[in-house]
């Protein structure tokens, strides 16, 4: 088990920058995400820790030893590590057991050895009665879980996942990131995730690291990232959200859409400013409890009811529970009250909103 | 005055007789297609010639190796010897293949006056006038002087064969689709018997073709070659080589390749007139002046030799002699003989 | 609903009606056909023309009669003119060779327009001096007259007709100038022939070419005199007659339409649109195409060898093959075939994966040498090689020698072997093993060997444990084709397995075709078994690919991580560019240096024998007349071929019709079929058996280069396809697009550098083939690779060198050219 220690990594690509100045550190035992939108370099660095892929500068350590250096590079295949690819990489032409055993075969693991953690494994990823299928003659998800038994084998100190469930379906993918979770937990294993989807972010790590650009826009437990994003880009990733101008001012924040005022608790804030609310974080009551405001429109989404609401000039999203549906009336006065939000100073939010594509 | 005359009158008067005896013969048109197996450079040469001798006359000579016009031709007359060809007048091979097409009702008569006198003694040409004689080649060997020296070589075609000292250094054309060299392994089997090519084979003789021969004389590759002699005189004029020629004490072979005119109904153009009227000029003194310039031996009585060659005479005097009869008899299995000692590996 | 159902309903009904009557009909012509060929054995004429020859010449016969001979006839009075029609006949049977009574009952008219058909073809036009004095003579009918007089004059029958010999002997005084001793001197067959021939402005009797064209057909007299008088009885319809005359034709005719029908059915069936489509029709084209100059060829020959006489006998082939020569070739093909197809595919993996996936040096350069190579005539190589290895003076022996201080004379390395022919082989076929593994490789999944670095494995054990098992199918089909293309080479064994007495099935099949019409059935022999060959590799490479396709597409487009040699990096460059000077670069450098040579045996620098003399006459209007006929005919092939392979490819990956396989296979079996036996096929069905006659033409060519190269154009553009996703041209068409316009506007554009590719692919073995143009060529359309061949082997080395040299360097250009163009994304 092992930390990764990554010191002022920056990757080029001809003149194109795609991280830049990457430095942080893994410790030993967590499971961190790399969570970014497409391009922003999250995969790029996952196959520099794997080794796959050369810094141009920078120093990559894994556990005590440097891996990626200036003068120094050790190759994937000596650097102990386990890999899950997006594409499940597992080979047509060797079945089962052999996939799975092909780490330890390398190592010159001995016959009984082998064959005893192999079978091991694959109880363990549910797949002992397949040890002898093909591969293709298993679906998706077991195909998965195959190159997950693989990586995990030989034991590594690290394993790496490389937006490993984005071919499988969205109740597949469900149970799969708890599995996942399970095992490297027991197993007290480092890992580090690759993925562009939040929500598996959010379920399954210790830390996330959002990177946009290149660049580290925040790191932090899923619930420090969610609750106080650092900024409006990190906020519009994680969960939804909107943003709305205002003017700030004596202990108020004067919404100019909403035409309505809300409370500037710590009353630092002047001049224009923006203000991040999640429409879950807006509750609905009935005409006076709140900022007064018009429902419009009302999405039944089971667990929950998608509703827009005009206050003064604009309409708003809140989403409310599943009871809301039939408590409310399209067209019927409602009130507004805003529980949390967050406050940005300056106007240029679209420029940190753009997402690389 | 009168003088100037006098003068201008003769003059016009020469003119008139040389003319009439330059006889350009206008009347001649049309178009006709001759298959041959001389060299390019030689076609260019008789092309241009038959221009100013014809005008009228298209003449489209056709270029391709003995066998492979045979090739053709075969193809060209189908299964049932029948078919059409699509030339009109063959300038190749040698006499075994007139009396081979003769057989098969494919040559024309050409009139020829008095041929016995015409041409060399010696020469067979066909009595009824179904084939001419019109070039002689000749056949021998050749070395060269700047790599091997002469009295360590072979001069005769026995010791060809037979010298060891020559084995794996030996080239020959390709009897099966060489004429000349068919002609030549029908010599050297009748003077020698079936022996002479199991002496060959034993000297593991390259059968490949003359140009590439000479090459690999000039490399060294090979010590001796059978070629034509007019493939060595060419290269000696042309371009100063020193590979020089060895007249076999046991005998030259003279191959007279013969000139034919397709029967008009199985011709590609039945132009019979241009016909007769090319082969007589091809049997003429201008004709062989042609043939002469293309370093082959003249077929007429009293013509001179080719560039540093010796004279025809003298030449037909060491020739050997080839049985045509044979040549398209028992081809078969003559082939099959050679085929046997020499081209199969053992 | 109902509304639109009932007019597709309709139209539907009246197409099907439409082609069932073709269908209808199409069967009626192949029987047709079957009765007209019948008819041709069973009846005893010979040839096919003599019916319509036959008629058209009594045709002409009878025009002559009615606007010429009558009216001189009836001039005549009664005595001369039964004496003259007397004398007609007489000469009529003797022509025939048949006693005169057998004419008896035939009428003036009958033997007239007989005597004038027979003579038209038998007969020596005048000479131009005797038509020139006739000329002279003025007027015509007066000479009628003349002649009339004189032919009765001189007939037997004159004793009948006393008096009018009379007026006969008056008549042959008259005199007239210059004419008159050519009517004098004439015979009795000469006067009728000048009769006859008065009546043309010409002086020919007939229409020469008809007249010809009947001779050519009769064959012998006898039938010929059958024919005529069939014809002018009136016994056979002009309709029939044309029928039995091209009874070939129609059945052919007939089969592919039947054919055509069906395939047509089978298409709108499967649409179900029921729609009438120009894609239906330019697919039908295409297999036609290919039915009608690439199977029927084939199985001509295949019928030709297994039926030599019409009945089935193994008898040819058991006198091939028991012949020790023969023997010996076919065994020698097969082990240097088989040792290319292992030296090649062991030498082409290594290379294709440094290449590939590796960190070397140059990778680039090397890759564009390889391709290169396939693209060089193999010919040339060869020529190379001689120089080089032959075992007296061979340049690399002498080094060798020299280096190891070896006192031999004779080696140490011989290319007149079967190991010196596997080797040039080699040289020149691993392109079509590398060409084909690299292509594989890029489309493997390179997070299959990225899965097994992380599982542990250095790069030498991931290729072996998991590249190379995966290439396996690629492996064995590269390996496949670099065998079959081996076992139909036969430039390279001609030059160099010749002389050593190594020969293979092509040098033998192309002597026997040498040796004259018996020899055109041995060769067929023997082109069955490289057939068979062909069939059993396809077989194999189908069956083994077909069951383990490997080749998975990633859905990352990720770049494979080159794979970093470290310390073996320099080695390994070096290593491989070794290989390449000793494979590539000392061939061409070699027959670069000789094209400069006039004494082969003498140092390029020696007095004198450095000389531009060589390429000068490569400007001569003849080479430069091959060069102008081998670029058009290369490109029309390759623009052919790339609307084919369009089609196909359009087939193949956008259809769901049953059996759209089947013109893939086609294509691939003509791929692999020897060169020479295409050009055998083609001469032997394509001279006017069947009523199509090529030979001698541009199409010929043009049709064996489309048959032999068109694989690597289809392959090319139909995998560029498949990668197109269909839902590209779907929302083209939901956009209003017909299949056309999708085509041109959304596929054409995006697999554009594919097709640029296949051009090319077709467009350079066109440009510079040989084996079938030797077979194949006319006068007026030689090519340029013919040119060379014909340089080598009767002209000088050096001069067929500077020949290659000038297509190497244009290839080289070409090369540039598609590179440019295609944006260095030569895929190929």
């Amino acid at each position: 088990m092992a930390s990764v220690s990554i010191q002022h990594v920056t990757k080029q690509f001809g003149t194109t920058t795609v991280l830049r100045d990457f430095n942080e550190e893994f410790r030993d035992g967590e499971f961190v995400t790399l969570l970014g939108p497409s391009g922003c370099g999250k995969t790029t660095m996952l196959r520099m820790i794997a080794g796959f892929e050369r810094p141009t500068s920078g120093e990559i350590r894994i556990g005590e030893t440097l891996v990626s250096g200036e003068k120094t590079f050790v190759p994937p295949e000596q650097r102990g590590i386990g890999m899950v690819f997006q594409s499940y990489a597992v080979w047509p032409h060797m079945n089962v057991f052999s996939n799975v055993a092909y780490p330890l075969q390398i190592r010159h693991t001995a016959r009984k050895e082998t064959e005893d953690r192999v079978n091991r494994i694959l109880e363990v990823v549910h797949l002992a009665q397949y040890a002898k299928r093909l591969p293709n003659q298993l679906s998706g998800g077991q195909q998965q879980r195959i190159a997950l038994a693989r990586a995990l084998v030989a034991e590594p100190e690290l394993l790496l996942l490389d937006e490993p469930l984005s071919n499988l379906d969205a109740k597949l993918r469900e149970s799969m990131r708890f599995e996942i979770k399970e095992l490297t937990r027991k197993l007290g294993i480092t890992v580090v995730y690759v993925t562009h989807d939040q929500t598996e972010a959010m379920a399954m790590s210790d830390r996330i690291f959002l990177i946009n650009n290149g660049i580290v826009q925040q790191s932090g437990t899923p619930e420090e990232i969610y609750n106080h994003p650092a900024n409006p880009f990190a906020a519009d990733f994680l969960g939804k959200v909107d943003f709305f101008e205002g003017t700030a001012g004596n202990g108020k924040i004067h919404l100019t859409a909403w035409n309505a005022d809300l409370p500037d608790p710590e009353g630092q804030a002047s001049g224009p400013v923006q203000v991040a609310v999640r429409p879950e974080n807006i509750l609905l009551g009935g005409p006076g409890e709140g900022i007064p405001g018009v429902m419009t429109r009302m999405y039944y989404l089971g667990d929950s009811t998608d509703c827009r609401v005009r206050v003064g000039e604009t309409e708003i999203r809140v989403i409310g529970d599943g009871f809301a549906y039939h408590r409310f009336r399209e067209g019927e006065e409602v009130s507004l009250t805003v529980r949390s939000y967050r406050v940005f100073s300056g106007e240029n939010v679209e420029e940190q909103l753009k997402i690389r594509t | 005055m009168k003088k100037m005359l006098a003068a201008v009158l003769s003059l016009v008067l020469m003119l008139s007789v040389f003319s009439g005896a330059l006889a350009v013969n206008e009347d001649i048109d049309g178009k006709i297609v001759i298959y041959t197996s001389m060299y390019q450079f030689e076609i260019d040469k008789m092309t241009e010639a038959l221009k100013q001798e014809f005008p009228n006359l298209e003449v489209s000579f056709f270029y391709g190796g003995t066998g492979d016009l045979q090739t053709k031709i075969a193809g060209e007359m189908g299964d049932q010897h029948n078919g059409v060809l699509s030339c009109d007048m063959l300038m190749v091979a040698e006499p075994a293949y007139s009396l081979e097409l003769k057989d098969y009702g494919y040559l024309e008569k050409m009139p020829v006056d008095a041929p016995e006198t015409l041409f060399r003694e010696g020469l067979s040409f066909d009595p009824e006038g179904y084939w001419y004689p019109v070039r002689t080649l000749n056949m021998v060997l050749a070395y060269n002087p700047e790599k091997y020296k002469a009295e360590e070589l072979p001069k005769t075609y026995q010791a060809f064969a037979e010298d060891a000292g020559m084995q794996g250094m030996i080239s020959m054309s390709n009897p099966l689709t060489s004429g000349t060299a068919m002609a030549a392994i029908v010599a050297l089997s009748d003077k020698y018997g079936y022996e002479y090519f199991d002496a060959l084979g034993k000297n593991k003789v390259m059968i490949e073709s003359g140009s590439t021969a000479l090459a690999k004389l000039q490399t060294g590759e090979c010590k001796m070659i059978m070629i034509l002699e007019e493939s060595v005189l060419r290269i000696r004029k042309e371009e100063g080589s020193k590979i020089s020629v060895v007249y076999p004490e046991d005998g030259v072979i003279l191959i007279p390749s013969t000139v034919m005119t397709i029967a008009e109904n199985k011709s590609a153009n039945a132009n019979l007139d241009a016909c007769e009227a090319v082969t007589k000029w091809l049997l003429s003194e201008a004709g062989q002046n042609h043939i002469l310039d293309g370093y082959m031996h003249s077929v007429l009585k009293g013509m001179p030799c080719p560039y540093d060659s010796i004279d025809t005479d003298e030449l037909a005097k060491k020739d050997m002699g080839v049985n045509w009869e044979r040549c398209y008899h028992d081809r078969e299995e003559i082939r099959t003989k050679f085929q046997e000692a020499v081209t199969l590996s053992k | 609903m109902t509304a639109t159902k009932r007019p597709r309903s309709r139209s539907k009904k009246i197409l099907i009606g439409i082609l069932s009557l073709v269908m209808l009909g199409s069967l009626l012509l192949t029987a047709a056909g079957i009765n007209g060929i019948h008819e041709q054995n069973s009846s005893v004429y010979a040839g096919e023309d003599i019916w319509a020859q036959a008629l058209a010449l009594s045709g002409e016969a009878g025009n002559l009669y009615r606007l010429s001979v009558s009216p001189a006839l009836q001039r005549q009075e009664e005595g001369t003119r039964t004496a003259c029609t007397a004398a007609a006949r007489k000469m009529l049977a003797e022509s025939w060779g048949q006693p005169e009574e057998s004419l008896a009952g035939f009428s003036e008219e009958q033997v007239w327009k007989m005597l004038s058909m027979t003579w038209s073809y038998s007969r020596r036009k005048l000479s131009s001096s005797d038509r020139k004095a006739l000329d002279a003579l003025g007027d015509r009918t007066a000479l009628q007259d003349q002649l009339l007089r004189m032919i009765a004059a001189g007939s037997q029958a004159a004793a009948e007709a006393a008096p009018a010999s009379a007026e006969a002997a008056t008549a042959a005084a008259e005199t007239q100038g210059a004419g008159s001793s050519v009517l004098e001197n004439a015979d009795q067959e000469k006067r009728t022939q000048i009769f006859l021939a008065s009546g043309q402005e010409d002086w020919a009797v007939l229409n020469r070419e008809t007249a010809m064209a009947f001779s050519r057909a009769a064959g012998s007299d006898g039938n010929a005199a059958e024919a005529i008088r069939e014809v002018t009885d009136g016994r056979i319809s002009a309709v029939r007659a044309w029928v039995i005359q091209h009874a070939r034709t129609v059945l052919l005719a007939g089969i592919l339409m039947t054919l055509d029908t069906l395939l047509l059915f089978i298409f709108l069936h499967s649409d179900r649109s029921w729609k009438m489509d120009f894609k239906w029709i330019l697919i039908l084209v295409m297999v036609d195409f290919l039915l009608l100059f690439q199977l029927l060829p084939l199985v001509y020959l295949c019928v030709k060898a297994f039926f030599p006489d019409g009945s089935f006998s193994l008898e040819t082939f058991t006198r091939l093959y028991t012949y020790r020569m023969n023997w010996q070739a076919l065994t020698n093909t097969l082990i240097a075939s088989a040792g290319t197809m292992a030296l090649g595919t062991l030498i082409a993996f290594p290379l294709a994966w440094l290449v590939g996936r590796s960190n070397l040096y140059g990778r680039k350069f090397f890759r564009f040498l390889f391709v290169m190579t396939y693209m060089v005539p193999p010919y040339v190589g060869a020529m190379a090689w001689l120089r080089l290895l032959n075992r007296n003076v061979g340049t690399v022996n002498l080094a060798l020698r020299g280096l190891f201080g070896l006192q031999i004379t004779e080696g140490p390395l011989n290319i007149y072997s079967l190991g010196g022919l596997i080797w040039v082989l080699t040289t020149f076929y691993f392109p079509y093993a590398f060409i084909t593994i690299s292509r594989a490789m890029e489309k493997m999944d390179p997070t299959l060997e990225e899965a097994s670095r992380a599982s542990g494995a250095n790069p030498l054990t991931t290729v072996i444990r998991v590249t190379l098992p995966m290439m396996t199918p690629s492996l064995i089909a590269g390996a496949l084709l670099v065998f079959i293309c081996a076992a139909s080479c036969y430039g390279i064994p001609s030059i160099i397995g010749a002389p050593g007495n190594v020969h293979t099935v092509t040098t033998r099949i192309v002597e026997y075709y040498g040796m004259g019409v018996k020899g055109i059935n041995d060769a067929t022999g023997l082109a069955v078994f490289l057939i068979a060959l062909a069939l059993l590799v396809l077989f194999i490479s189908d069956l083994i690919l077909a069951r383990k396709q490997y080749i998975t597409v990633s859905g990352k487009s990720t770049r494979p991580a080159r794979v970093d040699l470290r310390r073996w990096r320099i080695p390994l460059t070096v290593l491989v560019s070794l290989f390449c000077l000793i494979a590539v670069g000392i061939p061409f450098a070699t027959v670069l240096v000789t094209s400069f040579k006039t004494d082969v045996g003498k140092n390029l620098f020696e007095a004198g024998n450095f000389t531009f003399s060589q390429w000068q006459s490569l400007f001569r209007g003849e080479t430069l007349d091959c060069l102008k006929n081998s670029l058009i005919f290369g490109a029309v092939t390759a623009t052919a071929g790339i609307i084919v392979s369009c089609t196909m490819g359009y087939l193949t990956q956008r259809t769901r019709i049953r059996g759209r396989k089947l013109p893939d296979f086609l294509i691939t079996l003509g791929s692999g079929t020897p060169s020479v036996v295409i050009a055998l096929g083609l001469i032997m069905t394509m001279r006017g058996q069947f009523g199509i006659d090529l030979y001698y033409t541009a199409a010929i060519l043009i049709i064996a280069y489309l048959i032999k190269y068109l694989m690597m154009g289809m392959r090319t553009v139909s995998s560029a396809m498949s990668q197109i996703h269909v839902s590209l041209e779907e929302s083209s068409q939901i956009s209003g697009a017909g299949w056309l316009k999708t085509m041109l506007r959304i596929t054409g554009p995006l697999i554009f550098p594919s097709i640029a590719a296949g051009w090319f692919l077709i467009f350079i073995p066109s440009f510079y083939e040989l084996s079938m143009t030797t077979l194949l060529y006319s006068p007026d359309t030689k090519t340029i690779g013919f040119q060379l061949y014909q340089y080598w082997t009767y002209t000088s080395q050096p001069q067929a060198c500077a020949m290659a040299s000038g297509i190497l360097l244009m290839i080289v250009l070409l090369n540039f050219i598609l590179h440019r163009l295609t944006k260095g994304e030569f895929s190929i």
